[in-house]
């Protein structure tokens, strides 16, 4: 069985005895951020109780600066290389939004794959995300319009669904065994009829958007040469803050940064399909030049191509890039018009 | 109490005649989204009476249609121009004025008079088309929820000074004193000496996320290239290609505390002279720092030391391509 109840003081001491670092919303909105709960620090009792804190989840494993090597030019010529260490200590991602929590498993998706991205492979490695079932929608959820939901598991290492002072956990692999060991001591087993009965609290339909991604796709791909993009992004000013802000976009770039004629770092850096030299060529070739070429990628990547080669959508319906963009760009509104809804 | 329902409909009888007398060939004013009582910049072109009658002006036009002239320079080169601005948009467009940006016989504005703005966030979504937004002295309304000024946080508008703005065409009437320009966090920030100065601003300069937000939303941020970032890198076939390597680069793209640094402080310092404190760059950070804590450094150095005060006079020369025998030595400027 892999279904527990526990009172929710429980999984504080567990996690508190096993000394990883904790990671959980606080806060909301610009002024928000997932930050570490120290020692004695109390974790959120459920999820809903502020709006999503802007900054995204997915710096702490995949960081907006990361330096991947250090080089040093000798007196004789020789060149002395470092690559940097991306080991990290055991960390834990507590009472993510299911938003949040699948965006972990779209990471995953793209930078685990063939060719594994080493900064992001090692540091997952030692993380793991407790996800927690959602109770509140807020003006741009979208979640039930990607194909999740406030309940999905999608992403999560153990899933908790708050059910007054307790918890009931749900474990779905076994990255946390050695919390999950501390948990289930003693626990009373819940059953699957149990939790569905708990569950109608976390199930319903956000209304915002109303639109099934999934069935829309077809339609994108006949909508690539719209002339709706242009209206589209009439407006846009090429801000990274749609992206930058989104929980599953991991462009990335890289570059040397010189300290002085002889040392130098190399670093990766976030990057953005919104920024107009994202795709310069040396040459001066560009070929998303304009910027409705560019937001069309952006819509696109989310709302296809991703779709088309892994099987579930790279949105994951946070709703930060409509709330934070600063012109009233608006994804959902883009896919319905495109997808023939509007 | 202002009625917004009632201004907007008279903007939008004057965009209508505008457009229908040929005075001007297309209009960039703020309609009503999907997102109520959210708004955006549209350009409307003539026969466009769909988007006419989605024209609105409220205290939450808090984008700059001036911005939307910037980013659209090309598209928009050459036609007569509709403008609907509020008080800082008229002061950005004096900035772009005096810089030859756009010539002045192109454009003709549109004011409304603006008390300040509001975070369409901080409302719940109206139900149905046709809600009243109003506001008074103390605070904004949307149907039924009402929000004080300070609730929004804007302190740009809180402390907005434009009352002398004169557009070509004016709506409405202003319904609230206008504040003045406090730096009484200025004040604070400068008593402190460099290290106390260091210790406020490095928090800020380490939580950057060089979204250039900031940069790309400001009316007045027009460098085809920027120094920093030079995302719009005027590369062209012909480029040598020792140029494009040896580019200067002043700040790596590191996001460090002293990349990020360079960055938001050169901003601060091109800003002299130019901000106009619409305070769209703070209302935008997405990490919400409190960028008018340095513009403001430049503003009031323009006004205090150098009598300068920023998108004022259209026809005075720029501030930082000006100079007077009057103007004080480097001692007398000095904080």
């Amino acid at each position: 069985m892999s279904l527990i109840r526990i009172p929710a003081a429980r999984m504080d001491k567990a996690l508190g005895e096993l000394g990883w670092r904790v990671m959980a919303p606080s806060g909301s909105g610009r002024k928000g951020k997932y930050v570490e709960v120290g020692a004695g620090g109390r974790l959120p009792r459920e999820c809903g109780d502020h709006t999503k804190p802007a900054a995204p989840p997915k710096s702490i494993i995949f960081p907006n600066n990361e330096l991947m090597l250090a080089y040093e030019l000798g007196v004789k010529g020789e060149i002395a290389v470092k690559e940097a260490d991306h080991s990290m200590g055991m960390t834990v991602l507590y009472g993510t939004p299911p938003c949040d929590t699948a965006s972990f498993h779209v990471l995953d998706s793209a930078l685990l794959g063939d060719i594994p991205e080493p900064g992001y492979a090692k540091k997952r490695e030692s993380f793991g995300v407790i996800g927690m079932a959602c109770s509140r929608q807020d003006r741009y959820c979208l979640c039930t319009s990607v194909g999740r939901s406030p309940r999905s598991t999608e992403g999560a290492d153990l899933m908790v669904y708050p059910d007054g002072d307790d918890l009931v956990v749900r474990k779905l692999s076994g990255r946390l065994e050695k919390l999950w060991a501390k948990l289930e001591q003693g626990a009373s087993r819940v059953s699957e009829d149990e939790l569905k009965a708990l569950e109608i609290e976390f199930d319903f339909r956000v209304e915002n958007f109303p639109f099934d991604a999934g069935r829309l796709a077809g339609t994108l791909r006949k909508g690539f040469d719209s002339p709706y993009w242009k209206e589209f992004s009439e407006r846009c000013v090429s801000c990274g803050i749609c992206t930058f802000l989104c929980p599953t976009c991991h462009c990335f770039d890289i570059s040397d940064a010189a300290a002085d004629e002889l040392n130098g770092r190399r670093v990766r850096t976030w990057d953005t399909c919104q920024f107009p030299e994202f795709t310069g060529e040396t040459s001066a070739h560009n070929p998303r030049k304009e910027k409705w070429a560019r937001q069309r990628q952006r819509v696109l990547h989310k709302f296809l191509y991703h779709f088309q080669n892994q099987g579930h959508m790279m949105c994951t319906g946070c709703g930060r890039c409509i709330r934070y963009c600063p012109v009233d760009i608006n994804i959902a509104e883009g896919v319905m018009k495109l997808g023939g809804m509007k | 109490m202002r009625d917004y329902r009632s201004e907007s409909a008279e903007l939008r009888r004057v965009c209508a005649d505008l457009l229908d007398r040929d005075a001007v060939q297309c209009i960039v004013a703020w309609t009503e989204g999907e997102d109520r009582p959210r708004v955006r910049e549209t350009l409307i072109e003539k026969g466009r009476a769909d988007l006419i009658q989605k024209i609105v002006w409220s205290p939450f036009c808090t984008t700059s249609n001036i911005t939307f002239l910037k980013k659209n320079k090309a598209a928009l080169a050459g036609r007569k121009l509709g403008l609907v601005v509020k008080d800082c948009d008229l002061a950005a467009l004096n900035v772009l004025l005096q810089e030859h940006f756009i010539k002045r016989e192109d454009v003709v504005t549109i004011g409304a008079r603006c008390d300040g703005l509001a975070e369409a966030d901080q409302f719940p979504r109206p139900q149905g088309a046709d809600f009243p937004i109003t506001s008074d002295a103390e605070g904004v309304s949307v149907g039924q929820e009402r929000r004080r000024w300070e609730d929004f946080g804007f302190t740009a508008c809180t402390t907005c000074a434009y009352d002398y703005m004169r557009p070509d065409h004016l709506i409405g009437e202003y319904g609230r004193k206008k504040g003045v320009p406090e730096w009484k966090h200025l004040a604070r920030v400068l008593a402190q000496g460099p290290d106390g100065r260091r210790e406020h601003y490095a928090p800020i300069f380490d939580a950057c996320i060089r979204c250039y937000a900031c940069r790309e939303v400001c009316p007045v941020c027009a460098c085809v290239e920027c120094a920093i970032d030079p995302g719009e890198r005027a590369i062209t076939p012909r480029t040598a290609p020792a140029e494009k390597a040896c580019a200067p680069q002043w700040a790596s793209r590191e996001r460090r505390l002293s990349e990020n640094a360079v960055y938001l402080l050169t901003r601060t310092m091109h800003m002299a002279g130019r901000c106009i404190r619409c305070g769209w760059c703070e209302r935008s950070c997405p990490v919400g720092l409190p960028l008018m804590e340095l513009l403001d450094l430049s503003y009031d150095a323009a006004k205090r030391i150098y009598g300068y005060e920023a998108g004022r006079d259209p026809a005075a020369p720029p501030f930082l391509a000006s100079y007077a025998e009057a103007d004080p030595d480097d001692e007398g400027a000095g904080h």
